[in-house]
């Protein structure tokens, strides 16, 4: 096992300023090749340790090679182009403004640590909200909230109440049913079995054949597809 | 208001002020404490009294509520009461003695309940001297995505929304809280470190490393042609 101690970065920038602090270079004129390729072998680094560098890493890293390239043009050409900036100009004033912000963290850094024993009033209000939060009585809420709660409330009064009537339809009673029937009659239509009931019972005398079919104590026949099926009973429908 | 208040015992007088500062949840402004102990029509009396001029009346009161608050301060250190009143935020509010403080900051619940990170320290800086300025505006400055932090900052009511910038997208704008002011011990946001200060500091700082640095590789070089000289 081996330990390895990466300093925090808050990004490429930060990144940049690190190199150019430890290398003693000049802001002003950053030896762009040799920065590309510190910046570069840091990404690597963090990939050889499975570690993905974001997004703004590789947008810097493809900045830093853009300007590598534009300083390699020859000299002339530059020039000739109007007045045309080094390059680099709009790089080092993004680190100097970065750097500015880095210095005023620290000084407002300074003011909170001497700031830090003060306390005010009110300091446990959220502990108190952690309570009353943990007793469930009295949870954090919002307008929004209390309008869906005003919502659903004003929309349930409005429906109307259903009832729901339960049909306790059992198997056995359609098999009692089929069975009295065939039991007077030797060879019945499904249809007249169903005559004068209701959607459900049909479906119940439907299952009830088909339990009577697999008991072998009727067979159904039907002439073709969709035909009348014809029920006729057993020897075993008594039993 | 409070009928006829400059007739009242001194002492009275500052129990009074104590009192409205010891109730107001936040820092009480200055005009506004006067303005609740002192009525309209005794401020009129006094003004028919005294000099006519309107301003320098009300500024003679706060003054004079400004020494009571001042004599408070001393009562509640000669008492040694582990508390004082400051002035912050714009306004005056109870506070704890910063030695007492620390006794409240040993307290498991108060551990690590406001402590700051750097990226948050940065983020913080950048709204305090921009605002009102946007995430992107944000992140243009300090290279990375800062979405986290931004929301950590408005979790723990640092920073605020106070509207949208009318640019595409139109991103919300995001400003500094009391609450800031009040972390940071800073009375307005004109008591923030100077930044031109800085500014200067940090751009002498870069010319005197590039300076060095010049003076360096001349030598260098006078050495590197000396040698050749010699050579």
């Amino acid at each position: 096992m081996f330990k390895i101690i990466l300093p925090v970065f808050e990004g490429p920038l930060d990144l940049l300023l690190y190199f150019i602090k430890r290398d003693e270079l000049n802001i002003y004129d950053i030896p762009i090749a040799r920065i590309t390729d510190e910046f570069l072998n840091y990404i690597r680094l963090m990939q050889s340790l499975d570690i993905e560098p974001a997004s703004e890493f590789l947008v810097m890293a493809a900045t830093l090679m853009e300007i590598k390239a534009k300083m390699l043009l020859p000299k002339e050409k530059i020039q000739k182009a109007d007045n045309e900036q080094d390059p680099r100009q709009q790089l080092v004033d993004r680190l100097i403004e970065y750097q500015i912000f880095k210095e005023v963290s620290n000084a407002i850094e300074k003011k909170y640590n001497e700031n830090q024993n003060f306390f005010f009033r009110g300091i446990f209000e959220n502990d108190i909200q952690e309570i009353a939060s943990k007793l469930k009585t009295l949870k954090p809420t919002n307008v929004l909230e209390l309008a869906k709660a005003y919502y659903f409330l004003i929309h349930k009064t409005e429906d109307e109440v259903k009832e729901i009537k339960i049909n306790k339809l059992k198997i056995e009673d359609g098999i009692d049913y089929i069975v009295s029937i065939m039991k007077t009659e030797k060879q019945v239509s499904f249809s007249k079995i169903c005559s004068g009931y209701s959607l459900p019972y049909k479906i119940l005398f439907f299952v009830a054949m088909l339990e009577l079919i697999k008991q072998k104590k009727i067979y159904a026949y039907q002439s073709e597809f969709q035909s009348e099926i014809i029920l006729f009973s057993t020897s075993n429908l008594s039993n | 208001m409070i009928n006829k208040f400059f007739e009242l015992d001194k002492e009275i007088q500052r129990r009074i002020v104590e009192v409205i500062i010891f109730a107001s949840e936040e820092p009480i402004p200055l005009n506004k404490l006067t303005e609740l102990i002192v009525s309209n029509s005794e401020l009129s009396r006094l003004e028919n009294t005294s000099t006519p001029n309107h301003q320098s009346e009300s500024e003679h009161l706060e003054q004079y509520i400004l020494n009571l608050i001042d004599e408070i301060q001393k009562e509640l250190e000669q008492t040694q009461r582990p508390y004082t009143i400051i002035e912050v935020a714009g306004g005056f509010t109870f506070a704890t003695r910063p030695d007492y403080g620390k006794i409240l900051s040993l307290l498991p619940s108060f551990r690590n309940k406001k402590r700051l990170t750097k990226a948050m320290l940065e983020t913080l800086a950048i709204i305090a001297y921009r605002q009102p300025i946007t995430k992107p505006e944000i992140e243009e400055i300090r290279g990375t995505n800062s979405s986290e932090i931004v929301n950590s900052l408005l979790d723990k009511n640092l920073i605020r929304i106070i509207g949208r910038k009318d640019t595409p997208g139109r991103p919300f704008l995001f400003a500094t809280t009391n609450e800031f002011l009040k972390l940071f011990g800073l009375n307005s946001l004109d008591e923030l470190p100077n930044l031109n200060e800085i500014k200067s500091f940090v751009n002498e700082k870069n010319r005197a490393d590039e300076i060095t640095l010049k003076i360096e590789f001349e030598q260098e070089n006078k050495i590197d042609s000396e040698q050749d000289a010699t050579e």
